[in-house]
């Protein structure tokens, strides 16, 4: 997804939060200081981030662990 | 204070969703319990969403090769968090299986990472007995606020069994902040006077009356009458 210009996150403070999440978060959070929520925002794409390596990086660890005979399946199953 | 408390126990369920430091997240605390809970809910479905091909994989693989090798590689590969995710996608048979083969402690953690909307078939595949043992374990590392996102959807022999073993603190801390409320009457209908007692006592000596009260608003009459004679006994 495209990142919101900086001109418009000063006109919508929730707009970086809506990119990161894909949907738009609770108006609610609007009372937030603008560091608060591109904190929270950060927080997000690093979850985001995060997952994608930790999820790599078991495929791995799965297809060492695995015993031989089950290796070919589960390298099919896991990378398509 | 009362949604102060909760609003805290919200920001802490979110930082775990997002496996970061809930003292990140501390100025979320100013916004309101629901419109956090509603944000969680969006995190975990964004997480859920953005990988999903991956979790998919991953379920179909557990589903592929033999459940011990399932509960190994979850385990051992996976770890809770991506366990839990991953749980979501996968059929409520072959969980049983691969739950009962894995051990107290890594369920204990899959289970407070669980997002009840999309794994409460998760949840209903761990026997009453050893949720109880999971419960327990949970109630030893303090993590009340986790358990109060799950176990409004346990099972009723599941909930009798957990209610069995925790702790006074447990029940007033997890009972205040249950995610399910409208169970908190059958769940108090089902303690002892003695362990109701020690709930009741536990308030007044650690002025916790607030947590005892937020209880007490979602029991019915017959319930509230028996805090209340407790209370002033």
């Amino acid at each position: 997804m495209k990142r919101q210009s900086a001109p418009a996150r000063l006109q919508d403070p929730l707009a970086g939060l809506t990119e990161a999440l894909g949907s738009r978060p609770p108006k609610a959070l609007a009372v937030l200081p603008r560091e608060a929520l591109e904190d929270l925002e950060l927080a997000v794409r690093d979850a985001r981030a995060r997952q994608a390596s930790e999820l790599d990086s078991s495929v791995e660890t799965s297809l060492r662990l695995a015993p031989r005979p089950l290796k070919p399946l589960l390298r099919k199953v896991l990378t398509g | 204070m009362s949604a102060a408390l909760h609003s805290s126990a919200e920001v802490e369920k979110l930082a775990r969703c997002l496996a970061t430091d809930p003292e990140r997240l501390a100025a979320l605390e100013a916004c309101p319990p629901r419109a956090l809970r509603k944000l969680r809910h969006q995190v975990g479905d964004h997480l859920l969403d953005a990988d999903r091909r991956a979790f998919a994989r991953a379920a179909a693989a557990a589903s592929s090769v033999p459940a011990a090798l399932a509960a190994k590689l979850a385990e051992k590969a996976l770890g809770p968090l991506l366990t839990a995710r991953v749980a979501s996608l996968v059929d409520e048979d072959r969980i049983m299986g691969i739950v009962k083969r894995l051990p107290d402690v890594f369920l204990a953690e899959v289970a407070v990472e669980l997002d009840p909307r999309h794994a409460r078939h998760v949840l209903l595949s761990i026997p009453p007995d050893r949720m109880a043992d999971i419960a327990a374990e949970l109630d030893r590392r303090g993590e009340h606020v986790a358990m109060s996102g799950f176990v409004a959807y346990l099972t009723p022999d599941a909930l009798t069994a957990v209610v069995s073993v925790l702790s006074a603190d447990a029940l007033l801390r997890v009972g205040y902040l249950l995610e399910a409320p409208e169970r908190l009457d059958g769940i108090v209908a089902g303690l002892s006077d003695e362990s109701l007692t020690e709930v009741v006592e536990l308030a007044a000596a650690e002025d916790r009356q607030e947590e005892l009260a937020g209880i007490c608003s979602h029991l019915k009459a017959r319930q509230r009458r028996r805090v209340e004679a407790v209370a002033i006994a």
